[in-house]
């Protein structure tokens, strides 16, 4: 690891300040970061430690409906928030599903929302990576390519976003609530991740010095309470990134879906909020039929980066199960194997 | 630059001076303080070998940084035993042999403690499981540590007095 | 031998009574010390710069950007290393390592050392590898099973034939009714023990202190003493606790060396311990197979002929071969059956011996082949195996001591329902109307005994000691061998003093082979034996012994006393 400054900041202002310089980046708990740094991935000069900002620990329940979510909550903090886990469980399974206990005991919601690549070509400082060196060229292409996209890249990158949390909130218009040199402003969450075009060194349209500094859901997300699920699909029964992985929600009026909701992980640089399928679910029936025509919608552009055409196969059943499941009902209880597609809990009632 | 901190250790308050950033937690209580009990498996927060638990939480101490812990309580193996008397889950895993070279075990029972109090698995084996997947364990002693676990839970939940850890 | 008899009394007998590990209060209190847990005075932190290339030579190292850190004491490269007595790649026998410490420029597998960077502070060692920013000249790469031509290897495993035949494979195959020609392929397997492999070297003139984990602890003193040109007796490798060794830990490993040399380098204790990715390369592995079994069979389902060749990896300087053929010599009865592998050499670190070498990966196979041969005869594969049952040794037509095989396959069937089993693929499936499937294998490991020593001593007040360099990597040496020598010598295990783990006691061997127990058992078994029989001898000889005339068979030991048998 290289030395840094450390700074703590004491304020939101003191924190944009101090990460606005070149070479500067926020510090939370460090999951991600500290990873990247002893990897000698990320290499910063400052570290602006943000883990004492008071008040952004906070779930608030919003007058007419909404939650905002403070940027430093912790994973399993929100996870297992009663009243956050009735509401959006989609949201509350995904966080369940990822990682393992010690890493959402300490990660924070933003974090999450900015967590890197795994791509174990980033990760690897002897392969050739347009994200950490751009134009050095991109040594996924023609390797290993299980674990990447097939949606939304290009010759420059294939990699995947990581997050299983970003699925169900992209597809809950979740909305992100920033501070910055210029002040204080919003990003919806699928306009926050970038694609990687020719450009993947550029993930965010975060500027230096941008803190998030909430998460917000509309109050429209918790109307799907009754029928939303996430479901993962990954090489390990637990503790283990998506291959696959699906968000779906359902709102029900009179025996026809009047609603959709859909996002797919692991399928591309960043969280795929699937809109070309909800369309196709609005008004229709909740059959199996009605599923498969929505998967077919959701990966029409669909392309193998690689030797991985079979995510797009496996995404296609993913999705059809995840409906489903959607539309069996939400379990009354958080799964055992949260987000498992094999589980006792995964079958068809 | 030299950052002064305070921290709380197994109780004991230690006032430490850093003079380097990049010391993690694990590495300020192997080197620094003489508590090598938490173990180095990975150092990336893929083994759990050195879980402890931060203001009652388990956390990868790999993955912390000893300078943004100012103030906190943390909690080691070396902590857990009240003098001569072991932890229920201590002796827990002694009962169901729940480890073979013992390398992982310091880690597993902190992660066990914080799993306990978290309180959502249950007595359920499986989310017991779950709940444990972040520790890893080579020489397999799996189904050892389940059952240790369920067993100090229940014999905790059963205990008269106070908070047993 | 004495002939000293002592009843096996089972009330306070320690041999096959439960029992919780003896080292388990140490364990569950992290007081157990591994080798990284040592600090002694004065201690350095050293950390291994490892080639990020798998071929070729290190060109350059910035040895002074490494330096300017604050922090770094010393760089150990090929300029400044200490001086070897022996040459790392001199093999006086199969059981070692060809190791690389330093002694030139070229690389020879991703991750091997090629500087040791030493500093006051592990933070500080760390980032001064990582400043030397090595530039090398690259050769490509040679990996993977059809790399080059395949040889044929001198010995196979530890010390294994390269081929074993009986009958004629070929004519076999050609009168066979059916025929399987099949391959399996096994994938490189790494140990990743939960404790990397660490050192603490300490010199004090020419006495060596280090603490290091070892499956064989005397063997890794030899290592020591060749390399270092020392007197034996003035080296001390203590490993009381491994974190897991696999067979990762049996041959001492280059890192491990250069820990040493560090010390001797800067004059002062060093500790060095591998990151997890430097796991991959110095210390071993499961290399991988390529495995093509030819299986021949009569009308009606038995053998005519097994032919069991294997393809393994191995590193271009040094051998090891995954003995993988080796279980088809053992487990069924065909008149004809042949038994070969092959080597090829690639650019990766070395292979050993990792959780039964051969019988894991070739049981894989064979397994599978046979399978498949019983479903091309139309038979149930449990059947299948019981009509090539091996009553003798297939190859050698030795007769087995025991074998209760037969009756495993009746028990397990029984217990698993296996009359159920529907044959046919996708044929059952469970109430959920999920496919499931039964299906079976045959493991097989043999029991073997090697060479170990071991001291013991019995006191005026009943209590005992015995000694011996045994090794507890997590499969209970700590407990059971305590067990057998309380009862060798007769007293309950709270008034025994074992005393295990460090290189200044007799040579126990090795904890390889599942041998250990056996064979450092029975060391202890003959000492404690010996020295009750002196015991004995004393006693009976005594006009003031109750026990006097009794003679040397006339006595027993139990609970810390000698008893007259007649009493």
């Amino acid at each position: 690891m290289n030395r840094f400054d450390y700074v703590r900041a004491g304020s939101v202002a003191e924190a944009v300040a101090a990460a606005a310089e070149p070479g500067a980046v926020y510090l939370a708990a460090g999951t991600n970061l500290l990873d990247l740094m002893k990897g000698s991935i990320a290499r910063p000069g400052r570290l602006v430690d943000v883990t004492h900002l008071p008040g952004l620990d906070r779930i608030d329940h919003l007058p007419g409906g909404g939650v905002r979510i403070g940027a430093l909550v912790r994973n399993s903090d929100l996870a297992y928030d009663p009243d956050f886990a009735k509401s959006h469980p989609a949201v509350a399974e995904a966080l369940l599903s990822g990682a393992s206990a010690q890493l959402r005991n300490a990660a924070t919601v933003a974090g999450n929302l900015l967590q890197r690549t795994r791509c174990p070509y980033f990760y690897d400082p002897a392969s050739a990576c347009n994200k950490r060196d751009p134009g050095a060229g991109c040594d996924a292409r023609g390797g290993e390519t299980r674990l990447h996209a097939v949606l939304g890249w290009s010759e420059h990158c294939i990699a995947t976003h990581p997050s299983d949390f970003c699925v169900p909130l992209v597809s809950l218009d979740a909305v992100v609530e920033v501070e910055g040199t210029s002040g204080a402003r919003e990003v919806p969450l699928d306009a926050l991740h970038r694609l990687p075009e020719d450009r993947p060194d550029r993930e965010t349209v975060l500027e230096p010095g941008d803190l998030i500094v909430a998460l917000r859901l509309p109050a429209e997300a918790a109307g799907f309470a009754g029928h939303s699920r996430y479901l993962k699909v990954r090489d390990r029964t637990s503790y283990a990134f998506a291959v696959v992985s699906a968000s779906a929600s359902l709102r029900l009026e009179g025996g026809r879906i009047g609603e959709a909701r859909l996002a797919l992980g692991g399928v591309a640089l960043k969280p795929w909020r699937a809109r070309a399928a909800e369309a196709a679910l609005t008004g229709a029936e909740p059959t199996e039929r009605s599923f498969a025509r929505a998967a077919e919608a959701a990966l029409a552009e669909a392309r193998p980066s690689g030797d991985n055409a079979f995510k797009i196969e496996l995404a296609r059943r993913l999705i059809v199960r995840t409906l489903t499941l959607a539309a069996d009902g939400t379990p009354e209880r958080m799964p055992a194997l949260p987000a498992s597609a094999f589980s006792g809990d995964a079958l068809h009632a | 630059m030299t950052f002064r901190l305070t921290l709380t250790v197994n109780g004991e308050p230690r006032a430490i001076e850093l003079d380097d950033p990049r010391v993690t937690l694990l590495d300020l209580l192997r080197e620094r303080l003489g508590l090598t009990g938490s173990k180095k498996g990975c150092d990336r927060g893929q083994c759990g070998a050195c879980t402890v638990l931060v203001a009652g939480r388990r956390v990868n101490s790999c993955l912390a940084l000893a300078v943004s812990l100012d103030g906190a309580d943390i909690l080691t193996i070396e902590g857990l035993a009240r003098g001569d008397a072991l932890h229920p889950v201590q002796s827990a895993f002694i009962e169901h042999d729940g480890f073979q070279c013992g390398f992982c075990t310091p880690g597993q029972i902190m992660s066990a403690v914080g799993l306990i109090r978290e309180g959502q698995a249950g007595d359920d084996p499986e989310r017991i499981r779950e709940g444990m997947s972040g520790n890893l364990c080579r020489c397999g002693a799996y189904i050892g540590i389940t059952q240790a676990v369920l067993d100090a839970q229940a014999r905790m939940a059963g205990a008269t007095q106070g908070d047993a850890a | 031998m004495p002939d000293i008899a002592y009843e096996q009394a089972r009330h306070g007998s320690s041999i096959g009574q439960p029992l919780t590990r003896r080292d388990g209060l140490l364990k569950v209190t992290g007081a157990a010390t591994y080798a990284a847990d040592n600090r002694p005075e004065g201690l350095l932190h050293a950390v291994l710069a490892v080639s990020r290339i798998a071929r070729g030579r290190v060109v350059g190292l910035d040895v002074a950007a490494a330096k300017a850190h604050p922090g770094v004491v010393e760089v150990m490269t090929g300029a400044n290393a200490p001086k070897l007595a022996q040459d790392p790649d001199a093999k006086e026998n199969p059981f070692m390592f060809r190791l690389d410490l330093l002694q030139n420029d070229r690389v020879r597998y991703a991750h091997q050392p090629i500087a040791v960077v030493i500093a006051e502070t592990l933070e500080a060692a760390t980032e001064g590898a990582e400043l030397l920013a090595p530039r090398y000249e690259v050769d490509p790469p040679g990996i993977g099973l059809d790399t080059d031509e395949p040889h044929v290897p001198e010995g196979v495993g530890a010390g294994d034939k390269t081929s074993a035949s009986r009958g004629d494979v070929e004519a076999g195959l050609a009168q066979a009714e059916r025929r399987v020609e099949t391959t399996y392929e096994t994938a490189a397997q790494y140990h990743n023990a939960l404790e990397p492999h660490a050192v603490v070297a300490r010199w004090e003139g020419d006495r060596l202190i280090v603490d290091t984990p070892s499956q064989a602890l005397a063997m890794a003193k030899m290592r020591l003493a060749g390399l270092f040109g020392l007197d034996p007796k003035n080296i001390l490798v203590r490993s009381p606790f491994l974190g897991g060794g696999f067979g990762s830990k049996g041959f001492m490993s280059g890192p491990q060396v250069l820990g040493v040399m560090a010390a001797k380098l800067v004059g002062r204790p060093v500790k060095l311990v591998l990151r997890r990715e430097q796991m991959f390369g110095p210390v071993g592995h499961r290399g991988e197979t390529r495995q093509t079994l030819r299986l021949g069979s009569d009308a009606s389902g038995a053998l005519t002929a097994l032919d069991h060749h294997t393809l393994t990896t191995t590193s271009r300087f040094d051998d090891f071969y995954e003995p993988s053929s080796a279980i088809s010599r053992y487990l069924y009865a065909a008149p004809a059956v042949s038994t070969r592998h092959s080597g090829v050499r690639v650019d990766t670190g070395t292979p050993l011996f990792m959780r039964a070498p051969g019988e894991a990966s070739g049981s894989v196979a064979l397994e599978g082949a046979i399978d498949e041969m019983a479903e091309a005869c139309g038979l149930d594969p449990l059947e299948f195996r019981l009509r090539n049952y091996a009553e003798a040794e297939p190859i050698s037509g030795r007769p087995f001591s025991s074998k209760a095989l037969r009756e495993c396959y009746a028990q397990g069937a029984a217990r698993f329902g296996w009359d159920k089993r529907i044959a046919g693929t996708r044929s059952m499936r469970d109430p959920a109307g999920r496919l499931v499937g039964f299906g079976m294998g045959t493991a097989l490991f043999p029991a073997l005994m090697m060479q170990a020593e071991a001291w013991a001593e019995i006191r005026a007040d009943g209590t005992g000691t015995v000694a011996l360099g045994a090794h507890d990597m997590g499969q209970g040496a700590w407990t059971a061998l305590a067990q057998i020598a309380a009862d060798g010598l007769g007293i309950d295990l709270d008034r025994l003093d074992f005393q295990s783990g460090t290189s200044d006691l007799p040579n126990a061997g090795i904890a390889g082979g599942s041998a250990h127990t056996a064979t450092a058992g029975s060391a202890i078994h003959s000492a404690a034996a010996a020295v009750l029989a002196q015991l004995a001898d004393l006693a009976t000889r005594d006009e003031r012994s109750p026990l006097f005339g009794a003679g040397n068979a006339g006595v027993y030991a139990r609970g810390g006393r000698l008893v007259r048998r007649d009493d």
